[in-house]
């Protein structure tokens, strides 16, 4: 029992860091029917970014994000605006495919390029703290990175519902023609919406890096984690991808604790498999879809 | 510009969309105050009239001035910055926001808080609805009640000119009757309407001119009440067997 409650902990708290990552996939790809391969390559961008100003500022990872935060926004934003953006819309979905795939090629590159592919992790000295809360063991800094993510869906969750920004957001995911009709410019919020999805890396990948070794190889098990909450989760709603983020974060660390920790990441690929066979839109894609 | 100049005229439009043409040479004019309903089979190029007006889709060639000003090269925010509301035939509302939010969107271009909610409340006094269901989902509201809203939210930006584009179709006949009191409430207060309506008995009911449109031209104009007695019209559009 004490190894079950322990794991449903560990998994809650993980949980929380997939659907901070979940999140920006899902903002993506409900504004643009979008499905960004590269997400998982950003966070590992935001991971060395966070260790990087880490080494040169001794700023901690968590008050980094601030910095880390606008940067990717721009690089997101970019992203869509010079490699999206121009493709025809007739073929944009199919084709964003392989234009995200080879953005995660050519950060995988860069990174590699500058950071070698040793594992790398950030440790600003309190990544192995825990607390022993009635016998169960609390790490620190999966505890703050949780906290971390349920601030940073609020934040994500206030500019979507309570900001003229995000109504535009919302109102071009459920009926394009019409938000431009009413003078949305259209252009203009799809490079805002991916800048903003991938903003959420800069967030993730500081607490990746901080949990995790990494290296520039680490987006592929990253995108094939995500891809499976997302598509749990219903795609195209961030409600969705939340929930679906915290049963796979606890189901993979039960299969975990009650198994073998090989077998945990073997429940992704299961998850998705089923999901794909039984139920393909996911737990809420139809009832939420287009709403964000 | 002068008073006699019309709030909106087509001349000799041709458009269409890749090589092919659907308006092939369209004249058409709208007074101010009037309702101009058109009419015609369906792919007569109805509503590329409407699209070629709000900017959706451009001309190849005429002219398409309002207030007396070529538009043509405008983008259709320009031309929503002039007044020209395009409520297009499909379900325009978003359905997952709110009946509320869905009339700030309306409002999108504007910054003035005080002139929105004074829009607002001239618009709910025109369709109750506005404020009767304003937390409800778009979504969840009748096919006649997401029209009026639809026609509600087009008053946020106090247009001079609306575009509607057949806004009974595919509604059962309770929503229809609900769509035209709603142009006719719009009428009543003065509005400048270029509606398109497959509905053409309806449709010339309300309005105050017609244009019958086919294939790609106006092949006749009039009045409203003068298109309904014609017998030709009432062979081909009305379901009325000529005498």
């Amino acid at each position: 029992m004490h190894l079950v409650v322990q794991a449903l902990i560990l998994g809650t708290l993980t949980g929380g860091v997939y659907a901070l990552m979940a999140s920006g996939q899902t903002l993506i790809f409900g504004i643009m029917k979008v499905i960004n391969l590269a997400q998982g390559a950003y966070v590992v961008l935001g991971a060395y970014l966070t260790m990087s100003l880490f080494q040169w500022t001794h700023i901690d990872p968590f008050l980094l994000i601030l910095l880390t935060t606008p940067i990717l926004f721009f690089v997101g934003a970019a992203t869509q605006w010079f490699l999206l953006r121009p493709l025809r819309p007739a073929d944009a979905t199919e084709l964003s495919l392989l234009v995200t795939f080879a953005v995660a090629l050519g950060l995988e590159g860069l990174m590699s390029v500058m950071y070698k592919t040793t594992l790398r992790s950030i440790q600003p000295g309190y990544e192995n703290h825990s607390w022993t809360i009635a016998g169960y063991q609390v790490n620190e800094v999966r505890f703050y990175a949780f906290l971390l993510s349920i601030a940073m869906l609020v934040i994500l969750y206030l500019i979507l519902q309570k900001t003229k920004f995000g109504r535009a957001i919302r109102a071009t995911v459920q009926n394009p023609m019409s938000a431009q009709l009413l003078g949305v410019n259209s252009n203009l919020v799809s490079a805002f919406g991916f800048g903003l999805g991938v903003a959420t890396s800069a967030a993730a990948g500081a607490v990746f890096g901080l949990i995790t070794p990494f290296n520039p190889g680490s987006h592929y098990d990253l995108i094939s984690r995500l891809l499976t909450v997302v598509i749990l989760g219903g795609l195209g709603s961030i409600g969705g991808s939340v929930i679906a983020a915290m049963v796979m974060g606890v189901g993979a660390a039960l299969v975990s604790a009650l198994s073998a920790p090989v077998w945990s990441d073997f429940t992704f690929f299961a998850v998705l498999i089923i999901v794909l066979l039984v139920r393909p839109r996911g737990m809420f894609g139809a009832k939420v879809r287009g709403a964000l | 510009m002068t008073s006699n100049t019309p709030l909106l005229s087509l001349t000799e439009v041709t458009a269409g969309y890749g090589a092919g043409l659907v308006l092939k040479g369209v004249n058409l004019t709208v007074e101010r105050g009037q309702i101009v309903c058109v009419i015609g089979p369906n792919g007569s190029g109805k509503s590329t009239v409407l699209k070629t007006v709000s900017g959706l889709l451009g001309v190849k060639s005429g002219s398409v001035r309002f207030n007396g000003e070529e538009i043509s090269e405008l983008t259709s925010r320009r031309r929503l910055d002039l007044g020209i509301v395009h409520v297009p035939q499909d379900r325009s509302l978003f359905p997952g926001m709110s009946v509320h939010e869905n009339m700030m969107m309306g409002a999108f271009i504007l910054t003035d808080h005080k002139l929105i909610a004074e829009r607002m409340e001239r618009a709910a006094e025109l369709f109750p609805i506005v404020k009767v269901r304003a937390n409800a989902l778009a979504g969840s509201l009748s096919g006649g009640e997401q029209k009026q809203v639809e026609v509600a939210r087009s008053l946020m930006l106090d247009p001079a000119l609306i575009l509607l584009d057949e806004p009974s179709i595919g509604l059962d006949p309770k929503s229809r009757k609900l769509v035209f009191e709603s142009v006719k409430a719009l009428a009543e207060d003065g509005r400048t309407i270029l509606l398109v309506e497959q509905n053409a008995r309806s449709g010339l009911a309300v309005s105050s001119m017609g244009a019958v449109l086919e294939a790609g031209k106006v092949a006749l104009t009039g009045r409203g009440s003068d298109l309904l007695d014609d017998p030709e019209v009432a062979r081909l559009y009305l379901g009325v067997k000529a005498k």
